[in-house]
């Protein structure tokens, strides 16, 4: 029923991707970055580099054969550096690939070796409704529709989307040079999302079928992994909070010696933790586990309602220093908001976890 | 996330409860009153006879060596089904540390007896003027080397079942003219004594669970001592850490969150959104503070240092319990008022123990001092 420890190799691989990314981590030039509203793909390079896009891929396929826990723990490093890069998108793309009872191996090493990158924006397409037309028309398949708030365009060879065909829901993986980009606009924190529309005929076994429930899968797994990124974040905010009120003297003393700042602090800390230990037990759960749903959708609940509070309480830590752009705090709370807005809101999860 | 093992160990403590308690029981466990108390004897002996009162000790002390995961689930049932018999004081808070800190005697002497489940232990730390301050303690404990005695004179406050216990572990200022944390024992003495005095204080859910202790020339021999004569400081902490994890106040939210989950659902108001959206909230808090409680326990078992993680555990579990009881309050309204015989065992429970709950966040150490241990012992900022 319990263990709470990391083992080795999980420490391995959380460390690795660590020391990988704080070669280049400088939150003041993120800052300067995110000024330029350009898109930095910060921290993907690495991601390349260390092999880690086959993190879950099985070994005979040429990646590490690791599970979702260990992917979270490379998330939380990957939100505390503020990564951007279709991470998610790719290693949960292989996920339902390997789920698929068709066979897509070589686009899953492909996917692997980030000689091919996958992106997708599922859980928008499942919250909105907005599914491409998919019609037999001979051996092939005709697709139509739009997508927006795609994110990673410029990165990717393929898109992964769903579609209505005969009015069931599939996934389908497409190649990005049958898609048009329309227009395209950048979030609060720098990223760039595009509208892209597609009109073309593809082959037919570029849909995904599975026995296994894959929509749901993917829905609570990428909830999770934004949950994972977003206490990625907080906890670099706990740390600047915390090395700022040790460091920042008033009244001759350093501020974090005044009870009532220990106890802000203490708070967001508390918020912190648990939130982490939510969301990393309940990736150790299997997706077959009854509680899965609904623990997925808690661990959504607290991060929206609890993380935002922890970068509000950090700014008012930090003094006039937080409230400064320069600073760069703000980036950590951006993300953290950003997040919040996908994968449905609140009284979606709520409804998941009474019913 | 329960074993096999797990789930049958729960369903066979059930069974035991559902042999045990009245139907529609739904009272804190008080046992101040003869009735609860009664019921906590007869249960406790039950458990004992099937060496589940600690699971996870060892076998030649009365355990099972099991995983920690089977006292968890005691605990966690028994708050949920409100029942007596959760020995807090010999299996959670003196047994651990007789357990790291005791001599073989003090082992074979006492594990043994808390696991036959015929002996009640309290707590002698609070002072009246040593509440959170714990290390300014007067109590003595004057110790002759001759005859190998402990004389302790001083005043005990807030002892909860001191009325009904038969041992009470104290701290004691045991070298004369020493302050602070220094000079301070824990020492082991039989409540028998004829030296103790006992006075009950009624708190303001109307009930006495908790005492003043008077002790007037209270001996106790040196092999009484837990750890070293004088050097009890780090001991008595080690105590508390055992004692915070908040496990029973999960157990004890979870029951009302359930309960009044089904009066929504009974009463066709489950639909209403600010409802939903409330319920659920309370719903992923008290799984994360679960979890954290988890861990608080777990990480006992690990031999790591422990500094911050019981403290956030005892915070969490309280605070989300009184947000359920809160929300119960807001909901039932009115009815929860009602205190005789015309309301239902539901109704009345709420306010009586929200009123009792006041305590979650002063017993074992304050809120606000737990606050300050996770600064300074576990952020590191400054004193």
């Amino acid at each position: 029923m319990i263990n709470f420890s990391l083992n080795e190799s999980q420490i391995m691989i959380q460390s690795s991707l660590e020391k990988a990314l704080d070669e280049n981590f400088d939150i003041r030039l993120l800052n300067t970055n995110a000024e330029k509203t350009e898109s930095l793909n910060h921290g993907w390079r690495e991601i390349k580099e260390l092999g880690y896009t086959g993190i879950i891929t099985s070994e005979d396929k040429g990646g590490f054969g690791l599970d979702i826990f260990d992917f979270g723990l490379t998330l939380e490093t990957w939100g505390s550096k503020l990564c951007e890069g279709p991470y998610i998108e790719n290693t949960l793309a292989i996920e339902t690939l390997q789920k698929s009872s068709n066979n897509f191996d070589q686009l899953i090493v492909d996917l692997s070796s980030s000689k091919k990158i996958i992106t997708s924006v599922i859980n928008e397409q499942i919250i909105e409704k907005n599914f491409l037309e998919i019609t037999k028309v001979e051996n092939e398949l005709e697709v139509k529709g739009e997508i927006i708030n795609l994110p990673y365009f410029d990165q990717a060879t393929e898109i992964l989307c769903l579609g209505s065909i005969n009015k069931e829901i599939k996934f389908i993986v497409i190649p990005k040079k049958n898609f048009i980009e329309v227009s395209s606009s950048i979030t609060i924190t720098g990223q760039k999302l595009s509208k892209v529309n597609i009109k073309c005929n593809v082959n037919s076994e570029s849909i995904i079928d599975s026995e296994k429930n894959l929509l749901d899968i993917y829905f609570q797994l990428f909830t999770l992994s934004k949950c994972f990124e977003s206490v990625g974040a907080t906890h670099t905010i706990i740390r600047m909070t915390t090395d700022y009120i040790k460091s920042r003297e008033q009244f001759n003393q350093p501020i974090g010696k005044f009870q009532a700042i220990q106890h802000m602090l203490t708070d967001l800390y508390i918020s912190y933790s648990e939130i982490k230990e939510l969301i990393r037990y309940v990736a150790k759960l299997s997706i077959d586990d009854n509680n899965f749903q609904k623990l997925v959708s808690m661990s959504k609940i607290k991060c929206d309602e609890d993380l935002p509070k922890v970068g509000w309480i950090a700014h008012q830590l930090h003094g006039a220093i937080g409230f400064t752009w320069d600073y760069g705090l703000h980036l950590l709370t951006k993300k953290i908001l950003l997040n919040k807005t996908l994968n449905g809101n609140s009284f979606l999860h709520s409804e998941k976890i009474i019913n | 996330m329960l074993s096999q093992s797990e789930k049958k160990f729960k369903k066979q403590i059930n069974d035991l409860l559902d042999k045990f308690l009245p139907k529609n029981w739904q009272q804190y466990p008080d046992e101040r009153i003869d009735e609860h108390w009664n019921l906590s004897v007869k249960i406790k002996k039950e458990l004992a006879k099937n060496k589940w009162i600690a699971p996870s000790w060892p076998k030649e002390y009365g355990g099972l060596d099991k995983d920690i995961s089977n006292s968890i689930i005691l605990s966690e049932t028994f708050a949920y089904r409100m029942s007596p018999g959760n020995d807090r004081f010999g299996v959670r808070m003196i047994g651990p540390t007789i357990l790291k800190h005791g001599t073989d005697y003090q082992k074979e002497k006492f594990l043994n007896e808390i696991t036959s489940g015929e002996v009640q232990w309290c707590q002698g730390y609070s002072e009246p003027n040593s509440g959170s301050d714990l290390a300014s303690i007067v109590t003595k404990g004057d110790y002759n080397e001759e005859n190998d005695t402990i004389t302790i004179n001083g005043i005990k406050v807030w002892t909860t079942l001191g009325h009904r216990a038969d041992r009470m572990f104290i701290l004691v200022r045991t070298l004369p003219d020493s302050n602070r944390h220094n000079g301070l024992s824990l020492v082991l003495i039989d409540m028998k004594d004829p030296g103790i005095k006992i006075n009950p204080i009624k708190n303001i859910s109307g009930s006495s669970s908790f005492n003043e202790i008077v002790l007037n020339n209270v001996k106790t021999s040196s092999k009484n001592v837990v750890g070293k004569l004088h050097e009890g400081w780090m001991v008595a902490l080690d105590l508390l850490n055992f004692e915070r994890s908040g496990i029973d106040y999960i157990g004890w939210g979870e029951r009302c969150l359930d309960d009044i989950e089904d009066y929504c659902k009974k009463n066709s108001i489950i639909e209403n959104e600010s409802i939903i959206s409330n319920l659920s909230s309370l719903r992923a808090s008290l799984e994360s503070a679960k979890i954290m409680t988890y861990r608080a326990l777990w990480i006992k078992t690990q031999n790591e240092e422990i500094n911050m993680e019981p403290s956030m555990s005892k915070i969490l579990a309280t605070e989300i319990n009184i947000k359920i009881h809160d929300f119960a309050f807001n909901l039932l309204s009115k009815k929860v008022t009602i205190m005789d015989d015309s309301s239902d065992a539901f109704y009345k429970r709420i306010l009586k123990n929200r009123l009792f709950f006041v305590s979650g966040g002063i017993l074992g150490g304050t809120t606000e001092i737990q606050k300050n241990i996770i600064a300074q012992r576990g952020l590191g900022l400054p004193r």
